[in-house]
């Protein structure tokens, strides 16, 4: 793991330095806002952008697919229902969230080109589909080598795998799709969407599908980030386990409307424990990374916690995630654990303001 | 065979006064005549032989004989004393009548005498002042005190009515505390099936934290598997190096693919260097460049020809290539060939462009941008 975090490309008063007179120019000249934001994730793709009325227009689709029979038949179906697909090597593969759709109905699994936040090289097969999925939600560039800051894991501190590979792909991929990508740490990516007001210091955690990532930034520089391998899939994983259902079923229960702190029944218990296992798991780690790292900022006040993505989604996750805090001695002075508003688009969001400065 | 009773008894009877009678408390004495004795007894034998069944002993003749004289004696005397009681209320009856006709004769007298009175009274009537006062004034002061006796009945009768409206209170009050205590008790009964229930849950989940403890354990051992597997590699691999290091020859192929290498990014930098050229010079002629190109591709060609084929001879010879694990840039390279490869084939069919994905509008990002630039300038 790294305690500066984050790649050149993104340290963010460097941008913030170049960015300033170009983006008065662009928007003098033109109604466009250049810059695009995309969450690469484990569980979605998700790109944002700013629009006309002074908002930004969000798009998301599942990072999945499955292979069909092709025949005539399913391909009339699926142009009239508008599933998208497409013919790969004479199979007919379906894109995205109606992909567990048709899963669910042959009772087969869905491929997923990424497992635990990165792209593996095994999967470079399945890297077309991703490539179709992002063309899809990222749209062109608005103007030729249109900037776009993409997420990517901090190290994991709990696997050997390689961000570097991954964080390459993706460069590339952007690249030929006519784009200048530049990467950014997923978490700085909270701390920049919703860590604003706090003048972008505290501890953003994107509580995603494949992993958690944290970033501990002081004055919107990141002072510490990593990764852990367990997020939203590791409790599904789990929960089948225990209950013995497949997979599908215990992300179903753990996706209704629970609440993790009131489980009314055995399965929905079972979630609500992995998940406490979980926040515990993460808030242990900040704690050690925090202690075992040198050069950490001296924070004059007491900071905020704010978590993001589909995992900090589930009613009662900020009370079961203070819950778990108290029972820590947490080494920096915290002053209130939150939630983002919308925990699906936050990390999209911090990219985006990320590309806008840059533009 | 016939008794003399009168001298039986006088003979047998012994004589005593009435005063020594007295003396030992006997004030009534039965008086019985012998002529009676006398037919008790007879009546007393003929009742035994009546009874019996046949001719009896002289013995037992005696003692029933004298039994049923004992009897009939009694009864005889119970008829003695009746007849007596009998006459001595008479007497008493009697005096009770001549006592009433005295006291019917004396109220008759007095009656006379009063009417005499009255009549006297009518002819002059007499007023008495005094009198009349002092009637006045008792009645008076009886008057009051039966106004006051009033007055306190209507307090009490007041109090009365006041405790019977507290009694019924306290009667809804006690009800209403019968009620909640009902209600408590029931409270309580549930409160205890929720603390079964509670901790029934938490055993649940003791339960599964077992299991996930139990998981642990087996990942754990995973990783030492893994790890035991890691260093299997790391030997492997140092093998492999080995190898390569006994065999110069890897490595001299190496040295002339960076070389070409080299060479081909010297061509590329040149075809480049030629292109700018080209553009700024417009009017150069045509010719030159063209040629050049061509002469640049198939020098160019030639070299990826040898690349490739001295590429798969390492191959085959074990050299491994360039990238362990497959992540190294050149495999990224390939891995995007590979992404937009099917481009070449031309359309790719598909039906992405007619489907819209989920969209959402959200809050801009101006005051981000804004805090940001603020912190830049800073
Ligand atoms: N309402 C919900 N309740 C619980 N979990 C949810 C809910 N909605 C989504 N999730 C879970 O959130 C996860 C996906 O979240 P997100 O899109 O933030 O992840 P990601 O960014 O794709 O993954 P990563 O960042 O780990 O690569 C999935 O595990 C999904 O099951
Ligand atoms: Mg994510």
């Amino acid at each position: 793991m790294s305690n500066s975090g984050d790649h050149e490309a993104m340290n963010p008063s460097d941008s913030a330095g170049v960015s300033a007179a170009s983006t008065e120019t662009a928007s003098s000249s033109q109604a466009v806002a250049l810059g695009k934001g995309l969450d690469v994730g484990t569980a979605n793709l998700v790109a944002a952008v700013q629009n006309d009325d002074g908002g930004i227009t969000v798009k998301m689709e599942r990072n999945a697919f499955i292979d069909i029979e092709h025949d005539v038949h399913s391909k009339n179906l699926l142009t009239k229902l508008k599933v998208p697909y497409v013919v790969h090597n004479n199979t007919m593969v379906v894109l995205g969230d109606e992909s567990f759709q048709l899963a669910n109905i042959f009772n087969r699994t869905t491929r997923r080109p990424m497992k635990d936040g990165l792209i593996s090289p095994s999967e470079a097969d399945a890297m077309t589909m991703v490539r179709l999925i992002i063309q899809k939600v990222l749209g062109e560039p608005q103007a030729p080598g249109e900037v776009v800051y993409f997420s990517v894991p901090g190290e994991p501190i709990d696997s050997e795998a390689n961000v570097v590979y991954h964080e390459g792909v993706f460069s590339g991929l952007l690249t030929k799709l006519g784009y200048e990508p530049r990467s950014m740490n997923e978490a700085h990516a909270v701390v920049f969407a919703e860590l604003a007001d706090q003048d972008f210091t505290g501890i953003g955690i994107s509580c995603g599908g494949g992993m958690f990532n944290v970033c501990v930034a002081f004055k919107s520089i990141p002072a510490l980030t990593f990764s852990t391998s367990r997020g939203g899939d590791w409790i599904d994983k789990n929960v089948s386990q225990v209950l013995g259902v497949p997979v599908s079923k215990a992300t179903f229960i753990k996706e209704q409307s629970m609440d993790l702190m009131n489980p009314t029944n055995r399965e929905e218990e079972a979630v609500s424990i992995y998940y406490r296992n979980l926040i515990n798991y993460t808030l242990t780690n900040i704690k050690s990374q925090f202690l075992g790292s040198s050069g950490m900022p001296e924070f004059p006040a007491p900071i905020d916690i704010v978590t993001s993505g589909g995992t900090s989604s589930p009613n009662g996750f900020i009370e079961l995630f203070r819950d778990e805090f108290k029972k820590l001695d947490f080494p920096i002075k915290i002053n209130e654990i939150r939630r983002a508003d919308d925990p699906l688009t936050s990390v999209a969001k911090g990219c985006l303001v990320a590309a806008a400065i840059a533009e | 065979m016939s008794i003399d009773v009168r001298r039986a008894i006088e003979k047998n009877a012994y004589v005593t006064s009435v005063a020594d009678l007295e003396k030992r408390g006997q004030r009534h004495v039965r008086v019985i005549k012998t002529s009676t004795i006398r037919e008790l007894i007879d009546q007393a034998v003929e009742n035994v032989q009546r009874n019996a069944d046949g001719p009896m002993p002289k013995d037992e003749m005696v003692a029933e004989t004298g039994q049923e004289f004992q009897r009939l004696l009694k009864e005889k005397q119970s008829q003695q004393s009746a007849l007596e009681e009998t006459q001595t209320q008479i007497a008493h009856y009697k005096a009770l009548i001549t006592d009433l006709n005295s006291r019917i004769e004396h109220q008759e007298n007095e009656i006379a005498s009063l009417r005499a009175q009255a009549t006297a009274a009518a002819s002059t009537p007499v007023v008495d002042e005094a009198e009349l006062a002092s009637e006045r004034k008792r009645s008076n002061a009886l008057e009051q005190e039966v106004a006051e006796k009033t007055a306190q009945l209507s307090e009490l009768s007041a109090k009365a009515s006041r405790a019977a409206a507290l009694e019924s209170e306290l009667a809804t009050w006690r009800a209403r505390s019968e009620e909640a205590s009902a209600r408590a008790q029931k409270l309580e009964s549930e409160r205890a099936q929720h603390d079964a229930e509670t901790s029934e849950k938490v055993n649940r989940m003791n339960e599964h934290l077992l299991r996930q403890e139990r998981d642990v354990e087996a990942a754990k051992e995973a990783v030492a598997k893994a790890d035991a597997y890691q260093s299997e590699i790391a030997k492997l691999n140092a093998e492999i190096r080995t190898m390569r290091e006994s065999q110069p020859a890897t490595e001299s192929l190496v040295a002339e693919l960076r070389q070409m290498r080299e060479g081909m990014t010297e061509l590329q930098l040149r075809n480049r260097e030629l292109e700018m050229q080209a553009a700024q010079a417009q009017s150069a002629p045509q010719a030159d460049t063209s040629r050049l190109e061509e002469l640049l591709e198939a020098k160019m060609s030639q070299i990826s020809t040898e690349l490739s084929a001295k590429l798969s001879n390492m191959r085959v010879a074990g050299g491994g290539g360039g990238a362990v694990g497959g992540t190294s840039p050149e495999d990224i390279k390939n891995t995007i060939a590979a992404i937009f490869s099917h481009d070449l084939d031309g359309e790719i069919d598909s039906n992405l462009d007619d489907v819209t994905v989920k969209e959402k509008q959200s809050g801009g990002i101006a005051g981000n941008l804004a805090r940001l630039k603020n912190l830049g300038k800073k």
